[in-house]
């Protein structure tokens, strides 16, 4: 049986054969692995990049306290990055699902419509949500804009859900019966996290303190923008979308509200994006 | 040679299904066109579409363009020959530049005299020569709701275009679109068959792509779809619910469909229906089934998946686990909710921003509860009515706040109408704030109960008010806040309803509770756009219904705005043109209208009636002018103009035998006031003179 560790393991090899330099996650709490810099930033300017990389995605909405089978506070993408998006960008992705032992003919894999926008990061993309057997397993997304800026050229990103796609080749009915390594599952790992998050997120979280961090953080992040200094800026940036999140799933912020802070980090990212590229022409 | 089918495959990755829609209603008439411009025959043209490609066949496509003649005009031929006739200087020029020989100089007549043709014979080109020129126009002119870029490439298409097939009978058209080259091979279903398969000529394309598991043709595919869904139903005993929307989505997202049906839990059953339908066709694009009375849904749905019978247990298990993941959410949601009533998240409503200009939610709540109140007023509503109408309006927006609406937006107002219950507020309120939101779109149901028409009435007067009153109207094809059809979704209840109502003065109310930073111009000016704006949606309702435009245009332009009135007017007026009392009722009016313009507002004065056929005229007037009222009354128009009618030979007799353009001023006036007076009669409730006959 395809362990859930073995995942990273295969996906890992799969693309480190695509020449893409595989890295490690992230140290800073993000909602997505397109938040990572190797994707924001590497999406940017005329280079040629390829990376991959496991990556945490916290989404404070998002949690169930365990209780939903597949909707989690936290679970673990996969995330490749390819610069420009080659022809045959599609196919590698479904050799790769084969090399995770996924039979496609006897399964229904289908590329659904999906109009990706990032609204913190000024990004937005055309692709599709995949389906496997109706679960989605997979974003995969041509980008067209990063950081308010034109994507030139276009890159493709395919970011894998995995814990979903492990529950699709090990027959779970919950994310938490997944086999991990051995006769551990995912479950014992991380069913308490997985609650205590969901109550501090939707429970506990301090409106005033989250509120004042989310001010403290943009502060520090439009100073650094001023050194001419984006990578430190957009931690904080990352930090800020965060702390938008906790907010959010407070119900700390009105909708006019909720927009107004919305735009506030997509003008940080903005920035980042802009003295980004700057800082590669010097 | 012979003419020979041009067949085309664009290969793209999985098209969104309402780009594969607008490309197939434009491919046919697209290559049409450009096969015509160019000279080459054809016969007919079809596209299909898939996700994975877009196809135009044109059956027939001549080897060759057709020869062109060409007329290129030369000098006058006064200039061209001399008096004997033999060519000039000119002509001989004119000749060499135009590469013919002097003596195939033809002259013709022309409106500016006579002048010197050349006529030119153009060969045609070679379709396979010609035709990459017509694909890259036809292609470069295809319009998308949506486009991206991929790759290093610039040009711009719904998704990246992988492959292309380009074949005029058993040959290659060399073309080259967004950097990929055209040949003669094709691929299958992408895990079925996937080839490559080559095409070996145009003619041939169908028998390929069966092979090759491909149903190309969305038409057949869709029947195939819908015929394999309601098989799937049956067996579980009931009817696939086979909305349009979701049928045609779900055709453009498979090559090769196949049927499955999987069972929904027990527990989520007791979710109300509209979430379980929203949940399945939103989510997961698949059918619910009901029972065959409708009255009900059956646990279990139908999908379809893109592939053939293998492993379709465990699709459909999978399918299964998703759904019960999404109804589990669902349940979730609504115990979230329900730990606020609706009641308790009105102060909510405070921080949603309804427009700049307009307030709020919450503000814009407030001035529907008072509009309700005016029309509860208007309408004659009974008090209980009119509370639970009060009622309604107020928590009417309230559902916005919620988790389940967040989710599923569709889901506006039967969210509203589920917590209401919940909350212990009346099936009455409950109902009315469901209906508040109707119709959502062309066709849909409307408000049944008093309370849900008054408040859904209220919600698009204002609605229409304020974005008018912001100078948000819509011009041409722009209208970003959907306000024709909120103006079709106002008519449309009142006249199911058959509420009488004026709705030129409904929206003075309506205007005169918006804020004054609305205004971005004056309220009258404001007013005025509205009713004009309003009685143009009317006229196309009216139309539509099948009414003449010269009868709705004499019907349209006199008060009050009481649509459903308006219409009964046009619909007498309809019928009574087709009786024969129709020639008395327009001739009479025609020749006393005419002379009725110059009237004034001079008023008859029975004393000054000398002439007999006049005091006739008169007489009869006042008799029919009783009568007649007295059907106005009871809007028998039909009746009316019946009555009136037939005061034609009494207005001939007068126009006949007595002259109203009188030298003295008195007899003329009165003489002028009695046309005017006879015209208003025969005309009645509607602008007679603005009727247009046989459009």
């Amino acid at each position: 049986m395809m362990t859930f560790q073995e995942m990273f393991l295969r996906l890992e090899q799969f693309w480190a054969a695509q020449g893409c330099v595989i890295m490690q996650p992230y140290d800073i709490e993000k909602g997505a692995g397109t938040m990572n810099p190797a994707t924001f930033f590497g999406a940017l300017g005329p280079d040629p990049w390829r990376v991959a990389y496991a990556e945490p995605s916290r989404r404070p909405t998002d949690g169930r306290y365990g209780e939903n089978p597949i909707r989690f506070y936290r679970y673990w993408q996969y995330q490749v990055l390819l610069k420009p998006s080659p022809d045959d960008v599609v196919d590698l992705y479904l050799q790769s699902l084969e090399h995770l032992g996924i039979d496609l003919k006897a399964n229904d894999l289908r590329f659904v419509e999906d109009e990706w926008e990032a609204p913190t990061l000024g990004a937005w993309g055309r692709g599709w949500e995949v389906w496997l057997n109706g679960l989605e397993v997979t974003q995969f997304t041509y980008f067209q804009q990063m950081g308010g800026l034109e994507c030139r050229p276009v890159s493709a990103e395919i970011t894998y859900g995995l814990e979903r796609l492990c529950a699709h080749l090990q027959g779970v009915d919950h994310l938490f019966e997944l086999r991990w390594q051995g006769p551990l599952r995912y479950g014992d790992v991380y069913r308490r996290e997985e609650y205590e998050h969901c109550r501090y997120s939707f429970e506990e979280a301090s409106i005033p303190l989250v509120r004042e961090m989310f001010d403290r953080f943009e502060e520090e992040a439009k100073r650094c923008l001023e050194a001419g200094l984006c990578f430190p800026a957009y931690d904080y940036v990352l930090k800020c979308s965060h702390c938008f999140n906790l907010l959010e799933a407070r119900r700390a912020m009105s909708v006019s509200e909720r927009a107004a802070y919305l735009l506030r980090v997509r003008e940080l990212a903005g920035k980042c994006a802009r003295v980004y590229l700057e800082g590669k022409v010097r | 040679m012979r003419a020979r089918d041009l067949l085309v495959e664009l290969g793209v990755e999985d098209m969104p299904p309402s780009c594969c829609l607008t490309a197939v209603e434009q491919l046919p008439g697209l290559l049409e066109r450009l096969l015509r411009d160019c000279g080459l025959s054809f016969q007919e043209v079809v596209a299909w579409a898939t996700p994975r490609r877009l196809v135009v066949r044109a059956r027939r496509v001549a080897a060759h363009q057709a020869p062109r003649v060409k007329r290129v005009r030369g000098p006058a031929a006064k200039v061209a020959f001399d008096q004997n006739g033999r060519p000039t200087a000119a002509a001989l020029g004119f000749a060499r530049a135009q590469g013919v020989a002097v003596e195939d100089l033809v002259v013709e007549d022309t409106a500016g005299g006579q002048y010197v043709f050349a006529v030119l014979r153009q060969e045609g080109r070679p379709a396979v020569e010609v035709l990459p020129e017509v694909l890259t126009a036809m292609v470069a002119a295809l319009e998308f709701p949506k486009m991206m870029r991929w790759g290093t490439h610039e040009v711009r298409f719904p998704r990246p275009v992988r492959w292309i097939v380009a074949l005029w009978g058993d040959q290659v058209v060399p073309w080259e679109f967004a950097g990929v080259r055209s040949g003669a091979y094709t691929r299958g279903h992408r895990f079925l068959a996937p080839g490559p398969w080559l095409i070996p000529a145009a003619e041939e394309y169908a028998a390929v792509m069966e092979s090759a598991k491909v149903l190309v043709d969305h038409n057949e595919r869709k029947k195939v779809i819908a015929a394999q869904v309601q098989e799937a139903a049956r067996q579980l005993g009931g009817v696939a619910v086979t909305a349009e929307e979701l049928l045609e989505e779900v055709t453009f997202m498979v090559e090769w469909p196949t049927a499955f049906s999987a069972a929904i839990d027990a527990e989520f059953m007791e979710l109300p229906r509209e979430v379980l339908e929203v949940a399945l066709r939103v989510a997961e694009r698949c059918f619910a089934v009901q029972t065959p009375e409708g009255d009900r849904l059956l646990p279990a749905f139908v999908g379809v998946r893109d592939g053939g019978p293998e492993g379709l247990q465990r699709v459909a298990a999978g399918y299964r686990w998703v759904v019960r993941a999404r109804l589990a959410d669902a349940a979730f949601f609504i115990r979230k909710d329900c730990e606020l009533s609706l009641q308790d998240r009105l102060p909510l409503l405070k921080g949603i921003v309804y427009h700049r200009g307009l307030g709020s939610v919450a503000d814009k709540s407030r001035r529907v509860r008072r509009l309700s109140a005016v029309l509860c007023e208007l309408l004659h509503v009974p008090a209980e009515a009119a509370r639970c109408a009060d009622r309604a309006a107020e928590l009417a927006k309230a559902d916005l706040t919620t988790e389940m609406v967040r989710e599923f937006p569709d889901l506006e107002g039967c969210i509203g109408r589920e917590y209401a219950l919940r909350g212990g507020e009346s099936p009455d309120v409950a109902q009315a704030i469901f209906e508040s939101r109707l119709p959502r779109w062309a066709g849909d149901i409307i408000p049944e109960t008093t309370a849900g028409t008054v408040v859904a009435l209220a919600d698009r007067l204002d609605t229409l008010a304020g974005f008018f009153a912001l100078g948000e109207q819509p011009t041409g094809s722009q209208d970003p806040f959907a306000l024709r059809r909120h103006a079709l979704g106002l008519l449309s209840i009142l006249l199911g309803r058959q509420l009488r109502l004026d709705l030129a003065e409904v929206f003075h109310r309506a205007l005169s509770l918006l804020p004054q930073e609305a205004f971005a111009r004056g309220k009258e000016e404001v007013w005025r756009a509205l009713v004009e704006f309003v009685k143009t949606r009317l006229r196309g309702l009216l139309l539509e219904e099948g009414l003449p435009g010269g009868v709705v245009d004499a019907v349209l332009p006199r008060p009050p705005l009481d649509p459903v009135g308006l219409r009964l007017r046009a619909r007498h007026l309809d019928r009574f043109l087709r009786d024969p009392a129709a020639e008395d009722l327009l001739l009479a009016h025609r020749r006393a209208y005419n002379l009725s313009r110059r009237a004034g507002d001079w008023r008859v004065r029975p004393e000054l009636l000398q002439a007999r056929p006049e005091a006739e005229l008169w007489e009869q007037l006042q008799l029919r002018r009783e009568r007649a009222g007295r059907l106005l009354d009871r809007e028998d128009y039909f009746g009316y103009w019946k009555e009136v009618a037939a005061l034609r030979s009494a207005v001939d007799r007068f126009l006949d035998n007595v002259l109203v353009m009188a030298e003295d001023v008195a007899l003329r006036r009165n003489r002028l006031a009695l046309c005017r007076e006879t015209a208003e009669l025969l005309a009645g409730p509607v602008e007679l003179h603005l009727l247009r006959r046989a459009d």
